[in-house]
């Protein structure tokens, strides 16, 4: 009797062990390894590589994200570190503050635009100042102590789209120009350009000129008000990007979009959509993707004490319908969020 | 291994057994609030440099505005921690997940401090306009400071958020941990604990046991096995070593108390005759010469006998004869007898030369005779004959004492076997019948028995009517003994 106590004592007391045993090292092993996936690993502070800010307009814009896709490939490429940061919607103040945050930082070398001359003419030359070299992309401020510009000839542009309008039509045409901002040097430069290219031409007018603050409803909202007030307009002209798309959609709405040529800027999908339709007729394309690369390349020159050109333009030509698709699409392709 | 040996090994296990779960459990404890730690810390400095740089800016405020020293002082405070904590915070920071942010607020810092003192080195220097911009831009950059540690925070939280639910898992399975290292250290212990102590007290009981049992008087049982390869080996085997001594011992001395015991009984009987033996000789002696010189030849033989006989007789009780000596006396009995009853009886003695050197216990084969002679002879008229006959067996020197005599009944027959068989061991008075000393058969056959060391020294044969033969076996034993 004794015995088989005894065993029964034994072996319940080996087997309750070995569970209890097994439990502990399943929950000891968790931890263990939890605590090594948990420790992130800590990035080896790397020998300084250069630190180059970019500063777009507007941060979540599909135009300025293309850029952001050009600078952060010559970034990689060339093993520095890019920042991307900016205005989450587009105000001049608050890209003004980012970018002397940026020089309070003392970063490498900023890439920005030259929006308007009053205001971001002293902030680029302070920044100079503090010696970060500053260049500027997209638009251009040439009185500043900016040390190079890489972008579209804006006022080209605009002329080749008031040369595209001639050539696309006949007969009299009245125009209304959508523009992203009056106030904006590259804007106000595509107006000019556009402007010059057509004022020879006696049977083109230019009825109206209202800005859309780069917006989709308020470039709606102005065509609108535009076709309401003038209703013999037959052309449009959308300087920026999402300007031709509101205009499309509005004249759309009003079933016009047979009788009226808009010509726009820029290749978002929605302007892609609007052109194989028709209701586009034409845009005006822009490299954004090589301004981002080609910016950052000439950044780390510029840092390394090369010299670099004053002025560098990117390609922009108009393309229609039967220019589809186009190459390389780079240039032209957002990657979906 | 001896039993200390193991005590101090099981200690020892039972002692790193408790300390590593300790151990274990306080080392990870330890790493879970490292980590805590660690992040509680950057918060907590991320917040420090913040409100430093918020007082730094009101003290330079105060300073160009009321001009005393007092703020200055307090300025000059804010901004060395400043600068010291500048390098410590990269290092410190650098584990935050946006490396970059953490290298643009150290730089920013840089660029607070120096704005800073240029801020009072033109305030000192009374250029108006400069320390004006740059305190200016020194509030500036204050508010990007700000705005920065802010980010900051938010983004550790944010990315700690983000770990939370491993974060409670992992401590959910500390927990476990914890309890099941807790119940395997108490399991195992407790197990090793009870098997341990086992092993070692179980020799232990065994021997107390067996103690016990010896103090109960019993020394039989087996011997205790040894389980172990200790002390407890050791003393096991002694223990039963002495176990068996005693025993034989006591065996040993039983046999001798019975043998003094036996030999006093014979003693006893044998100083009957509370007559000094030197009288007695010397008398017999006298009266032997006297029959001699007296003319009588016959006579003084008899006297003779009778005074070898009872010089064996006196003799030292506890010596060893032999043979030779035995069937000396014998004839001179018979010689005796023979006088006496002449023609009533008929002795013959016959022995082999080559046992006669056999040795053996005093006062053996008289008894015999003289048993035969009463029991078996007297009761005849004529025709009695009383036989002797000694020959050498295989191991054995066999003595017969042969009568015609009235035999033994079957009942006292039995008896005797059983005495020789040892199954009575009592000493019966035997009643003296006739004129016998009484020594008695059971005196004889348990001298012999002790002697020998054997039971198997005597068969009887008998019948009633037809005699009695008692034949002596006794073992092989000449010189050496």
């Amino acid at each position: 009797m004794r015995r088989w106590w005894k065993r029964l004592f034994y072996g319940g007391g080996i087997i309750t062990l070995m569970v209890s045993a097994s439990f502990t090292a399943y929950y000891a092993w968790n931890v263990y390894v939890g605590s090594k996936t948990d420790k992130k690993p800590t990035p080896a502070k790397e020998t300084h590589a250069y630190h180059f800010v970019l500063v777009p307009e507007e941060l979540d814009n599909d135009y300025w994200r293309l850029v952001e896709k050009g600078a952060k490939a010559a970034a990689k490429e060339l093993g520095v570190e890019l920042e991307y940061v900016g205005p989450r919607q587009a105000n001049i103040d608050e890209h003004l503050r980012i970018l002397k945050k940026a020089a309070a930082a003392k970063v490498d070398g900023i890439i920005t635009q030259g929006l308007t001359e009053a205001e971001f003419v002293p902030v680029i030359n302070e920044i100079v100042d503090k010696n970060i070299p500053v260049l500027t992309i997209d638009t251009d401020a040439p009185t500043s102590w900016r040390v190079g510009y890489i972008g579209t000839d804006n006022y080209y542009a605009g002329f080749i789209a008031g040369r595209a309008l001639v050539e696309d039509t006949q007969g009299m045409v009245n125009v209304a120009i959508i523009t992203g901002s009056l106030t904006a040097v590259h804007q106000q430069q595509r107006v000019r350009g556009f402007r010059d290219a057509v004022k020879n031409e006696k049977r083109i007018r230019i009825v109206a000129v209202e800005e859309s603050h780069i917006t989709r409803v308020q470039a709606a909202e102005k065509t609108y008000t535009i076709l309401k007030k003038h209703p013999e307009v037959n052309a449009f002209y959308g300087t920026s990007a999402l300007d031709a798309i509101g205009i499309a959609r509005v004249v759309e709405q009003f079933h016009r979009e047979q009788e009226t040529y808009i010509i726009g800027f820029d290749t978002l999908p929605e302007t892609i959509e609007y052109l194989q339709k028709g209701t586009i007729e034409a845009t005006v394309v822009q490299e954004p993707y090589e301004m981002g690369y080609r910016a950052v390349k000439m950044m780390a020159d510029i840092v390394a004490g090369h010299d670099v050109p004053a002025i560098t333009n990117t390609e922009t030509k108009v393309i229609r319908k039967e220019d589809l698709p186009l190459r390389p699409a780079r240039n032209y392709e957002v990657e979906s969020p | 291994m001896n039993i200390r040996a193991k005590m101090l090994v099981c200690f020892t296990v039972f002692l790193v057994l408790l300390n590593a779960a300790v151990f274990l459990l306080y080392q990870t404890s330890e790493e879970m609030m490292d980590e805590y730690d660690q992040r509680m810390r950057r918060l907590l400095l991320l917040n420090e440099v913040s409100q430093r740089v918020s007082h730094l800016t009101e003290q330079l405020n105060a300073y160009v505005s009321e001009k005393e020293g007092k703020y200055a002082r307090a300025y000059e405070q804010q901004y060395r921690w400043l600068q010291q904590q500048r390098r410590q915070l990269a290092a410190n920071l650098a584990v935050l997940s946006d490396r970059l942010a953490a290298e643009n607020y150290e730089h920013m810092i840089e660029s607070f401090l120096e704005e800073a003192a240029l801020t009072v080195y033109h305030f000192q220097a009374g250029n108006i306009k400069l320390y004006s911009s740059h305190l200016h831009e020194t509030m500036n950059i204050a508010s990007f400071l700000q705005e920065e540690t802010l980010n900051l925070i938010d983004d550790e939280l944010t990315a700690y958020q983000k770990q939370y639910d491993e974060v409670a898992r992992r401590n959910r399975d500390f927990r476990y941990m914890g309890m099941g290292l807790f119940v395997t250290t108490l399991l195992f212990g407790v197990l090793l604990a009870v098997f341990f102590s086992g092993r070692l007290t179980k020799p232990i009981i065994l021997l107390s046991r067996a103690a016990q049992a010896i103090g109960a008087g019993r020394l039989d049982g087996p011997d205790v096995n040894p389980t172990t390869n200790d002390e407890l080996r050791l003393l096991t085997i002694t223990f039963n070593d002495m176990r068996r001594n005693l025993k034989q011992l006591i065996a040993e001395m039983k046999q001798k108390a019975e043998l003094d015991r036996l030999v006093k009984e014979l003693e006893l009987k044998s100083l009957q005759s509370q007559i000094n033996p030197h009288f007695l000789f010397n008398t017999l002696n006298t009266v032997a010469k006297m029959a001699y010189l007296e003319d009588a030849p016959q006579t003084s033989r008899l006297i003779e006998a009778v005074a070898a006989i009872l010089r064996y007789n006196l003799g030292d009780l506890q010596r060893t004869v032999t043979l030779a000596d035995e069937v000396r006396v014998a004839r001179e009995y018979f010689f005796i007898q023979q006088t006496r009853f002449f023609d009533r009886i008929k002795f013959s003695l016959e022995a082999e030369p080559s046992c006669l050197g056999q040795r053996l216990p005093p006062l053996t084969l008289q008894p015999l005779i003289e048993n035969a002679f009463i029991h078996g002879i007297e009761s005849y008229e004529q025709g009695a004959e009383l036989t002797v006959s000694i020959a050498e067996g295989e191991s054995r020197v066999i003595v017969e004492v042969r009568d015609n005599g009235v035999g033994m009944d079957e009942q006292v027959k039995t008896e005797f076997e059983a005495f020789i068989r040892g199954e009575e061991r009592e000493s019966r008075r035997e009643e003296g019948r006739g004129h016998s000393t009484g020594i008695g058969l059971r005196n004889v056959i348990r001298r012999l028995q002790l002697f020998y060391g054997v039971t198997d020294v005597v068969d009887i044969e008998s019948a009633p009517g037809r005699g009695t033969t008692i034949r002596l076996r006794l073992p092989k034993w000449t010189k050496e003994g």
